[in-house]
């Protein structure tokens, strides 16, 4: 499990690197790109992080991750201890791909030789399943390889590395429509019950299938932070043309077919989430949306 | 989790070559244009000895000093590597301790390569000369500026030997670095503090070359400085261990 307490993250200096603040005396509210953010990510389920660019995901993750490690060990837990990218034992439970890939001059299978030394339960079986399933060159040097090809390639490194904590950073940036496919095939296959997968994405509905919990972030917190099951089973999400639906609703967006709407469910069926709709919803008045969660 | 000695030692095998990859990787392409510009030095050097007339002499040392100053600052602005590189760097599942120790060793390592193998064993072979330095058609000892000059910024040994002074000028060439490395405290800028404090460095010692060339007070500065390195080097390693401490802590 990861938790996140009360964390606070931005700017000291303007285009510096963010850092943890730990009191709240110590920012200007100018600065700060997270405030107070409180997370709880458990177990065995995979998480979608969603929000408008610059609003701190990658921040978040880079956080999670160990990148911004000073002050981390008081606000990051993983598995209940407290977290600092200097602690090896807990940072090589998580693998972090992150949003761009390093143009590393090394080809791909030495270098997951080379990784595997830090990862004690990597599999180079689990490895070559994955780059032959993404049809990649294991002789390719990684530097040459395309966008979609690299975020392969270490996306193939973090299945294999058996990390607890697989932390994806926009996964799908650059994969063509079949990897996509044969990327839920691989998040599907490896989730366990110890594992936690994170997946920061703006194409929601491409990994949509696996998720089982969403958080949403905006104005520098998290201000939808529920599981796919609860909310389908609080909310239902209709397309209707009658006015009648569109006064009960909680949001509503114009479509080709009248409107697609956020109704408080009722009906006692647990129904299917309109991704796109419920981050317009929560985005637009969040407060509204979690008055119906208990 | 258990970890088995096959699995500490390969960890440990992949750090440190993880370790010299991140301080090599930086440098391979500075490192071909240092040797090639070395030579060009090599032959302007022989210009300006064969000049006949002292004002031409003049200017061509002058020209020669500026594009001195160019060539050194070639490498301070190669120097930074990739942030992404850095990023793969800080995400390996190592402690704050092994990195910072592992990163100084990696950059020890090259640097004593670049310095010692490389530039002593150019200047041994241009001053001893050799078939392919003759196939130039340059004679023994013709150089008027030995390469070493060039990073000892020319010193002499009046106050001591030249093999230490090669030792102090090593350490005085990455005392700066060092020193910057563990004034930041964010791991991501770092390594750009290594790109600042290299232009500073590149600034003042060209400065100071040029006011005490040769001198003694050239070595006294050398010395300060030298130590300062070693001194640097030392602390860096003890801060490593202790902020180690503190993050376990």
């Amino acid at each position: 499990m990861i938790e996140v307490k009360d964390l606070s993250i931005g700017y000291s200096i303007p285009g510096n690197t963010p850092q943890i603040f730990t009191h709240s005396d110590d920012y200007d509210s100018s600065e700060i790109v997270l405030r107070g953010l409180s997370l709880k990510i458990e177990s065995g389920k995979v998480y979608g992080l969603i929000g408008r660019n610059g609003v701190g995901k990658t921040t978040l993750l880079n956080c999670i991750s160990g990148l911004i490690w000073k002050n981390s060990e008081k606000k990051v837990f993983i598995d209940g201890m407290p977290f600092s990218n200097g602690n090896p034992n807990l940072s090589s439970r998580i693998f972090y791909v992150t949003d761009t890939t390093p143009p590393i001059h090394v080809r791909v299978d030495k270098y997951a030789r080379k990784l595997s030394m830090f990862y004690p339960l990597f599999s180079m079986d689990c490895f070559n399943e994955c780059v032959e399933l993404f049809g990649l060159n294991y002789k390719e040097y990684i530097d040459n390889l395309s966008l979609g090809q690299k975020k392969m390639a270490f996306l193939s490194f973090a299945f294999a590395s058996n990390a607890s904590h697989i932390i994806l950073d926009e996964p799908t940036n650059g994969l063509d429509i079949t990897s996509m496919r044969t990327l839920r095939k691989l998040i599907a296959s490896n989730m366990t019950d110890d594992k936690t997968i994170i997946i920061s994405t703006h194409h929601i509905n491409e990994i949509s299938s696996l998720l089982d919990h969403i958080i949403i972030l905006n104005n520098k917190n998290a201000v939808f932070d529920h599981s796919v099951l609860e909310a389908g089973r609080v909310l239902s999400f209709v397309e209707s043309d009658k006015e009648t639906d569109k006064e009960k609703a909680l949001y509503s967006m114009s479509s080709a077919y009248g409107n697609r709407m956020i109704l408080p469910n009722t009906s006692g069926i647990d129904s299917e989430i309109d991704y796109e709709l419920l981050y317009e919803a929560v985005l637009d008045d969040s407060n509204r949306i979690n008055s119906l969660f208990k | 989790m258990k970890h088995n000695n096959t699995f500490r030692l390969n960890r440990f095998l992949g750090l440190i070559g993880t370790g010299i990859y991140k301080r090599k990787n930086s440098k391979t392409l500075t490192f071909t244009i240092w040797v090639g510009i070395l030579f060009l030095f090599v032959l302007l050097n022989q210009l300006i000895s064969n000049l006949e007339f002292d004002s031409a002499r003049i200017v061509v040392t002058r020209v020669y000093q500026i594009s001195y100053i160019v060539f050194l600052s070639v490498p301070v602005f190669r120097l930074t590597f990739n942030e992404q590189m850095s990023i793969q760097w800080n995400l390996l599942p190592a402690s704050a301790f092994e990195k910072n120790l592992y990163s100084v060793l990696g950059m020890l390592i090259w640097r004593s390569l670049l310095f010692f193998i490389v530039v002593l064993g150019l200047d041994y072979l241009l001053w001893s000369g050799s078939p392919f330095i003759e196939s130039m058609g340059m004679e023994m000892g013709q150089c008027r500026i030995r390469l070493t000059e060039f990073f000892t910024f020319g010193i002499t040994d009046t106050i001591m030997p030249r093999w230490v002074s090669y030792v102090l000028v090593f350490f005085f060439y990455t005392s700066i670095p060092i020193l910057a490395g563990i004034s930041n405290n964010t791991s991501l800028h770092r390594e750009y503090a290594f790109t600042y404090a290299w232009s500073a460095y590149i600034i003042f010692s060209t400065f100071i070359n040029y006011c005490f060339k040769g001198g003694k007070e050239y070595e006294y500065l050398v010395i300060v400085f030298g130590c300062a390195g070693i001194i640097g080097l030392i602390y860096n390693i003890i801060f490593s261990i202790t902020r180690s401490c503190n993050t376990k802590a």
